[in-house]
């Protein structure tokens, strides 16, 4: 166990320096950088911008610097003060940005992880083991609903709706539009949640253990809990690794439609104006929390079920 | 309490107002207007005041939250806080009543406008509503000497900054001298002005090179010099401070330079800093700050400009900005009647339907927009191409025409713009005071016959020219123009190829010379050309795409680039003459040489000027007109006065 977990943590050191490159490449693959964007943007109103103006403010970002010496900046800015660098756009520390958005973030996505999982784990069981009933045909028929419809189109669905029947502000946050992404967002989570419940119990319930404890009379729910289940969790907690990115990255799509502010429309804005620093830092943060989420389901696998610790000696 | 005061300040600073010379510039329509209500004052508004006290009436003469805090004598009374002879702004329809809140929506990545066109749309001189010629704002008389080489400004007496500080000489002189004539604030310094106070009230801005057009740059956005207030400013700045590294460090900022940006000299700053005084009638009160879901400004209590009755403006009390990611949502927003008045970022043609499907359930309705552009489409060959043999090709007036000819227009109108506007050569709008039929329409009639004769003049067969149209993803219209493009060439026996790029690459490949033509739009229709000739000759590297190293020529004063032909370099010679004459006559006249020979250069070929946009307008939102320009330089809804707009059920 001890070698696995040595092996797992060293894999994370080359992995994070991949990381923190390939993002701050992506940001200055598209031509032009932030600058050129903002003028771009401008002249397509029909607007212009004073050539001074923008002499002295490339000086300032430094948007002429080589690659190699804007990652270093940037790189130990992060390593040796936690400093993100600076967004163009806002003008204001990118780390102040993110975490003024985290809270909310956080909040929609964990209480959507509760939904997802409040309500898949007992209608995954319930699926497979009364396979084939009424209530296992309807709670398929609606994960695949949910499977099949876009995320951001129920999200604009759900809130035509709310201000249509409702009177729902849809200009800014409020109550309305939180429950919605919640919802949106649950619903998503909880449709995948459920078939792959579904079909990894049903695999395990066939299996010859299983038939043997039943003939030897153990009772079917203590049974059913104490091994056929424990065995089909396993992508509950493989999920974990998306699971940390997932809360700090804010559902882009889903936020933009519904006008949240959590981090996901900030990135996407970033990503549009090629706010170099502030996309860059999303980027690499979501990276770093996918490879540590990652380590960690690891390592939660590896806990539960015996068969990962002994594959990894 | 001090009705009477009030009043027989009222009748002075209408009368004095009257016999200004700078009160003509108000706008020709509306001086008759003014006469009458200021002949009346007494009658009017005296009448409603006596007999008043319903609280919210047409009869109060500043906003009530205001009478309160004065009262409380946590501000001077009102007649303090004006200055003597205030700015006197005619309502559009009648004259409103002070309070609510004016909810609006904008972009995250476009929130400069909030300042240039809304809130702080206020400078030393200003346009008048029709955007024919500059009038009075914080500057009563203003003038510009002969040669152009010295702005006299004389200042309105009594300003006060929203802290209740006197706006001087000294503040324009601080943001000339000391703001934009700072090398580190402002590392550019090819021009340079000096500006120097003439007693409190009068300021003379010294230019070298002469500038003719300074004063129509001082009414645009992204000006200054009423937007730094030295009492403030200075103490985050090096030469009056000398302790200013301790701010610097207290603030978290780089280094000084960094500070003062943040605290007010630029953009971003200004809208950041809630405690930066201003002259404008709404103060920042809430930033967008790290969260960025809504920007506020709240009623300036020191606001120098009153309605034609006297009393203060705004009259609503705050503009609150919710900002939207998403163009969708802001429509939504829009169609459920969350928005009290918008003219930008949704209101493209595309979403006119569904809000005019809204109108009844939204309570709102439409306002038309005139764009200052001429055009929604120029096509212009490069003249400068690397390539010897096509370069004499597209420099030759004929195959230019024959192009011209051979494009059906109307197709393109009835196909693509759903049929709004009509055939144009990239040449000035109807309503602009330089409007040349022949050169808005000269060869714009469909004629293939004619066409085929003038590239035969060309000495061009058919399919021996091959071309590469490049086409910027920014209007979506334009990759559907494209194909049509094709389709017209093909008749008269020319080959074109569409490349679709990006915005970003297709600005690289202008400025690196490498095209055949390119597909952009018309701007400087208007009488904003003074400040945006690109179409009308080589001005703007990017953008005057007819020849990008003619324009690198001017641009660089003769450094990089290639010298034009004989009419370009005559039109520059021209424009330079514009720049060094104050006399705005002798500057029109001189423009509508350099038209000419744009016209007989026929420089790119326009496809059609674009009908008129539209805004949006809650019936309950009064004092709009009807009809208001869109365009950058005239940045409305600021010359039609937002601080006269009010909210009445």
């Amino acid at each position: 166990m001890l070698k696995y977990l040595g092996q797992r943590l060293l894999y994370v050191i080359p992995t994070l320096l991949m990381v923190s490159i390939v993002s701050f490449a992506i940001i200055q693959l598209p031509p032009g950088d932030y600058l050129s964007t903002y003028v771009a943007n401008l002249q397509a109103k029909g607007e212009q911008v004073d050539p001074a103006l923008l002499e002295s403010l490339r000086q300032r970002y430094g948007l002429d610097d080589p690659f190699i010496v804007q990652y270093f900046k940037w790189m130990s800015g992060i390593v040796l003060h936690l400093d993100f660098g600076h967004s163009m756009e806002w003008s204001r520390p990118v780390g102040e940005l993110i975490a003024a958005r985290l809270p909310l973030t956080i909040a929609i996505a964990g209480a959507s992880i509760a939904i997802v999982w409040l309500v898949s784990l007992p209608v995954g069981v319930y699926s497979a083991v009364k396979q084939y009933s009424i209530g296992d045909y309807v709670a398929t028929t609606i994960s695949f609903l949910g499977l099949a419809t876009p995320n951001f189109l129920l999200a604009l669905v759900m809130m035509w709706f709310g201000f249509t029947m409702f009177g729902l502000s849809v200009s800014q946050v409020n109550a309305g539009t939180l429950i919605i992404a919640m919802i949106v967002l649950g619903t998503a989570g909880t449709a995948g949640l459920i078939r792959t419940l579904r079909a990894n119990l049903l695999d395990e319930l066939r299996k010859p253990y299983v038939v043997a404890a039943r003939a030897q009379g153990l009772k079917e729910s203590k049974l059913l809990i104490k091994y056929p289940l424990r065995v089909a969790m396993n992508p509950f907690f493989s999920t974990i690794g998306w699971l940390l990115p997932s809360l700090v990255g804010g559902e882009v799509i889903v936020s933009t439609v519904l006008n949240i502010p959590t981090t996901g429309p900030l990135m996407l804005d970033a990503l549009l104006s090629q706010d170099m620093y502030l996309a860059g830092s999303i980027i690499m943060i979501l990276g770093v929390l996918t490879v540590i989420g990652t380590v960690i389901s690891d390592l939660a696998l590896a806990w539960l079920d015996p068969r990962v610790r002994l594959g990894a000696n | 309490m001090t009705i009477n005061d009030d009043m027989s300040w009222l009748a002075n600073s209408q009368l004095s107002a009257l016999t200004r010379r700078g009160f003509i510039g108000i706008g020709s329509a509306s001086a008759a207007g003014l006469l009458l209500a200021s002949c009346t004052p007494g009658d009017g508004t005296g009448g409603d005041s006596t007999g008043g006290g319903n609280g919210g009436g047409t009869d109060l003469r500043e906003a009530p939250d205001l009478t309160k805090l004065a009262e409380a004598g946590d501000i001077p009374p009102l007649a303090e806080r004006l200055p003597n002879n205030p700015l006197v702004i005619n309502t559009v329809e009648r004259a409103g009543v002070y309070g609510g809140t004016w909810h609006t929506v904008t972009n995250p990545n476009d929130t400069g406008w909030m300042l240039q066109r809304v809130t702080g749309h206020t400078y030393l001189v200003r346009w008048d509503p029709d955007f024919n010629e500059l009038i009075e704002d914080a500057a009563e008389e203003f003038s510009m000497n002969d040669d152009a080489t010295e702005a006299t400004f004389k200042l309105r007496e009594g300003i006060k900054w929203s802290d209740g500080e006197p706006f001087t000489a000294a503040d324009v002189v601080f943001a000339v001298n000391d703001i934009q004539g700072n090398s580190e604030i402002t590392p550019n310094q090819t021009m340079q002005r000096v500006a120097e106070a003439v007693g409190d009230y009068e300021v003379v801005i010294r230019l070298n090179p002469a500038n003719g057009l300074y004063l129509q740059q001082q009414a645009g956005p992204g000006r200054t010099l009423t937007a730094c207030p030295k009492h403030y400013l200075e103490q985050f700045h090096k030469d009056y401070n000398d302790d200013v590294e301790d701010l610097v460090k207290q603030e978290g900022a780089q280094d000084w330079v960094e500070l003062i940006e943040n605290k007010g000299v630029t953009e971003a700053g200004r809208l950041s800093n809630p405690d930066l005084p201003v002259l404008s009638p709404w103060v920042l009160t809430q930033a967008a700050g790290a969260s960025g879901t809504k920007v506020v400004f709240s009623r300036n209590p020191y606001f120098w400009k009153v309605d034609q009755d006297g009393r203060q403006l705004p009259y609503i009390d705050q503009v609150e900005f919710n900002i939207v990611g998403d163009p969708e949502v802001m429509v939504t927003a829009a169609s459920n009647g969350e928005v009290d008045m918008s003219n930008r970022t949704f209101n493209i043609p595309r979403n006119k339907p569904v809000l005019a499907e809204h109108r009844e359930s939204g309570d709102y309705d439409f306002i038309d927009m005139p764009p200052t552009f001429m055009n929604t489409t120029v096509v212009a060959f490069n003249q400068t191409i690397k390539d010897s043999k096509r370069r004499e090709l597209y420099r030759n007036k004929d195959f230019r025409i024959a192009v011209s000819h051979a494009i059906n227009r109307q197709e393109i109108i009835d196909v693509v713009f759903q049929r709004q506007g009509e055939p144009w050569q990239a040449a000035p709008r109807a309503d602009s005071k330089f409007y040349d039929e022949e050169f808005a329409k000269q060869y714009t009639e469909h004629d293939v016959a004619l066409a085929k004769e003038h590239l035969a003049k060309a000495g061009v067969e058919a399919g021996e020219v091959t071309a590469t149209l490049m086409v910027s993803n920014f209007k979506p219209e334009w990759v559907d123009v494209a194909p049509l493009l094709v389709g017209h060439l093909a008749e008269i026996g020319i080959t074109l190829k569409i490349d679709a790029v990006d915005n970003t690459l297709f600005n690289e490949r202008i400025t690196a010379n490498d095209y055949d033509l390119a597909i952009w739009q018309g701007d400087g229709g208007g009488n904003d050309l003074f400040q945006d000739p690109r179409w009308y000759f080589p001005f703007n590297v990017t953008n005057s795409q007819f020849g990008p190293l003619w324009a690198e020529w001017y641009v660089t004063g003769g450094a990089q680039g290639e010298e034009p032909l004989e009419p370009g370099r005559k039109q520059i010679e021209l424009y330079h003459e514009i720049e060094s004459t104050g006399d705005p006559a002798r500057q029109d006249e001189l423009m509508k040489e350099i038209l000419q020979i744009s016209k007989e250069q026929f420089y790119a070929i326009g496809i059609h000027l674009p009908g008129d946009g539209y805004g949006i307008v809650k019936n309950n939102f009064h004092n709009v007109p009807k009809v208001m320009i869109d365009s950058y330089y005239w940045s409305g809804p600021g010359p039609v006065n937002p601080e006269q707009f009010f909210i009445e059920d």
